[in-house]
């Protein structure tokens, strides 16, 4: 439109034309010169909302904690503040900035209008435009000015996107975890795990783990034990694949794991974690989650053995019963057996059970065990575990300390040699 | 990292089928409308003419709201095709971004706030589909 209103303009009257021209040219260039400032405000106003939504979403997610501390009218507060003390300074900043540059396009507009109009009466009274023509050049200009001022607006608009995009193409530059991986995958997996000299720590030269060497024959389990915080959790994570070792090395069945496909070998291990969080759906959807391609019967067959199928079925419609936002209508005891039986689908060479009968009573943990004891059967497993009553029938108790491997063995060896396993295994003995 | 420019290009390059079409229906409005101040001036200019026809001021008069009856229809076509482009488009790159999110590494999603993350892919997303919108009020 406005190119070709510019023709028509130039046809119409050079000098008209022409004072059009350096107008819109004014306009351009007040509008990138103005404009540095506002945007700068702008930044600092995307960085503000980034920054108290994600303190306003952090507590919506533990809304359970909130409720369990009675904290509703504390972070009541807090959502005010976070919204309208924090942010609303900045917004007004940076609307004031933005009003200054729509004021200066204001006056161009206005000036260049009014200059326009001079020369077009000068012309007309002078006989060198005809009164239609007159009508004619108006014309073009309201056509010229309407994508003019779409162009100032687009330009601002592009500018402010830019920055919520910039923020945006940030986090999409963010390398994917399988980048750090090779991309080996093999036919037949034994489960043989070797750490060899495994250090890692979340800080550069602050290590969870030191030096941690171990071997693992396929179809073991072993029991990792040790205070809270010692990195137990870490080590299985190391055998996901969540992290790489700053020193060393660990392998499965001879290949270094991080020459391997991480979605081949995520598929070899299932986790049965602490606590387990549903999907708002049926629970047959969430247990085909660990395997779509699951019949309804392999579905049962798998609830059968982790000890869920009793419970699912006095569910109002069993397997189809929806259950509630990250499955609240589910005791801890009957998830832990969803896990369970989420792993059974799975039908992993690797398992690890991240503390799965911690927080659960005696009855829920005698079923609860009775699905781990016919899950980890033929696996290599790794048991995290508090309660000693789960890591008894090991083959392996690894007890870590300060970041290393402070003993190794089995129940009765660990015991006969008095040590700091003996005393967890004492004090707990005490507590019970 | 990608530029916003380049980001903006890319996606415009991806969806170049429906980004020519807005093009040419958007030139074919601008053609319509650039004539009808024409014929105003025109009609202006044989209105203050004593012996000009009724006939040719109808004439010309029905030109005209031919030419911005169609004018406005074409420019309303291409504001409705470009909010589809720029809703496509943001649309594809939040869906893009929300599968890089569930590949970054377990230390990422441990250490950063979700809140935050999810807030910068809603707004990223929303700029690009409103600058793409915005796009179709300017061309050609």
């Amino acid at each position: 439109m406005l190119v070709f209103s510019l023709i028509a303009m130039f046809i119409i009257r050079v000098e008209l034309a022409a004072i059009f021209v350096l107008a819109f040219l004014a306009y351009i260039l007040f509008t990138i010169k103005l404009i540095k400032p506002e945007i700068k405000a702008r930044t600092k106003e995307q960085k503000a909302y980034g920054k108290q939504y994600g303190k306003v979403y952090d507590k919506l997610y533990n809304v359970f904690l909130v409720k369990n501390f009675v904290m509703e009218d504390k972070e009541r507060k807090m959502f005010f503040e976070a919204l309208v003390g924090k942010i609303m300074p900045v917004v007004r900043d940076a609307a004031n900035k933005s009003r200054k540059v729509s004021v200066t396009q204001g006056i161009i507009n206005s000036i260049s209008f009014v200059a326009v109009l001079g020369g077009a009466i000068f012309f007309l009274r002078e006989g060198k435009i005809t009164p239609g023509q007159f009508v004619m050049f108006f014309g073009y200009i309201s056509l010229a000015f309407n994508p003019l001022r779409f162009f100032g607006s687009l330009y601002r608009k592009y500018r402010r996107a830019s920055i919520a995009i910039k923020r945006f193409l940030k986090l999409q530059a963010i390398a994917p975890e399988m980048m750090k991986h090779g991309n080996k995958t093999f036919k037949d997996v034994k489960g043989d795990i070797n750490f060899q000299n495994v250090s890692f720590g979340y800080i550069k030269d602050k290590f969870v783990l030191k030096g941690i060497s171990l071997s693992i024959k396929s179809g073991e389990t072993v029991a990792l034990v040790g205070k809270s915080g010692v990195g137990k959790t870490t080590l299985a994570e190391l055998v996901m694949g969540y992290y790489q070792p700053n020193k060393g090395k660990i392998f499965l069945d001879k290949t270094d794991i991080s020459e391997i496909q991480l979605k081949w070998l995520r598929d070899q291990i299932a986790v049965v974690p602490q606590d387990l969080n549903l999907f708002n759906d049926t629970l047959i959807n969430n247990l085909r989650y660990a395997n779509p391609k699951a019949t309804e019967q392999q579905v049962i067959f798998a609830a059968k053995a982790a000890s869920a199928d009793e419970f699912i079925k006095k569910l109002p419609k069993g397997y189809y019963t929806k259950v509630g936002e990250e499955g609240i209508k589910l005791s801890m005891g009957q998830r832990q057996r969803i896990a369970i039986a989420m792993a059974f689908l799975k039908s992993p060479k690797i398992l690890i059970l991240d503390e799965p009968t911690a927080s659960l009573d005696a009855e829920s943990e005698r079923k609860v065990q009775e699905g781990i004891n016919r899950l980890v059967k033929g696996k290599t497993t790794f048991i995290i575990a508090h309660r000693f009553s789960t890591v008894r029938n090991a083959d392996k108790i690894v007890v870590l300390d300060n970041g290393g491997i402070a003993e190794i063995g089995n129940h009765a060896e660990l015991m006969r040699k008095k040590g700091i396993y003996y005393d967890l295994y004492t004090l707990q003995k005490g507590l019970d | 990292m990608k530029s916003t420019n380049e980001f903006v290009l890319d996606m415009l390059e991806k969806n170049r089928k429906p980004l020519i079409k807005i093009i040419t229906v958007a030139t074919i409005g601008a053609l319509l409308t650039v004539i009808t101040p024409y014929v105003y001036g025109k009609l202006f200019d044989l209105a203050i003419i004593p012996n000009t026809t009724t006939n040719i001021l109808f004439s010309l008069i029905f030109l005209w709201l031919v030419l911005s009856l169609l004018s406005n229809y074409i420019s309303n076509m291409t504001g409705y095709m470009g909010e589809v482009l720029g809703s496509k488009m943001g649309n594809e790159a939040e869906a893009e971004a929300y599968s890089h999110f569930l590949t970054l590494p377990i230390l990422f999603h441990k250490k950063e706030q979700k809140g935050e993350i999810l807030q910068k892919i809603a707004r990223g997303s929303y700029s690009l589909q409103d600058i793409i919108s915005s796009v179709s009020d300017v061309l050609p």
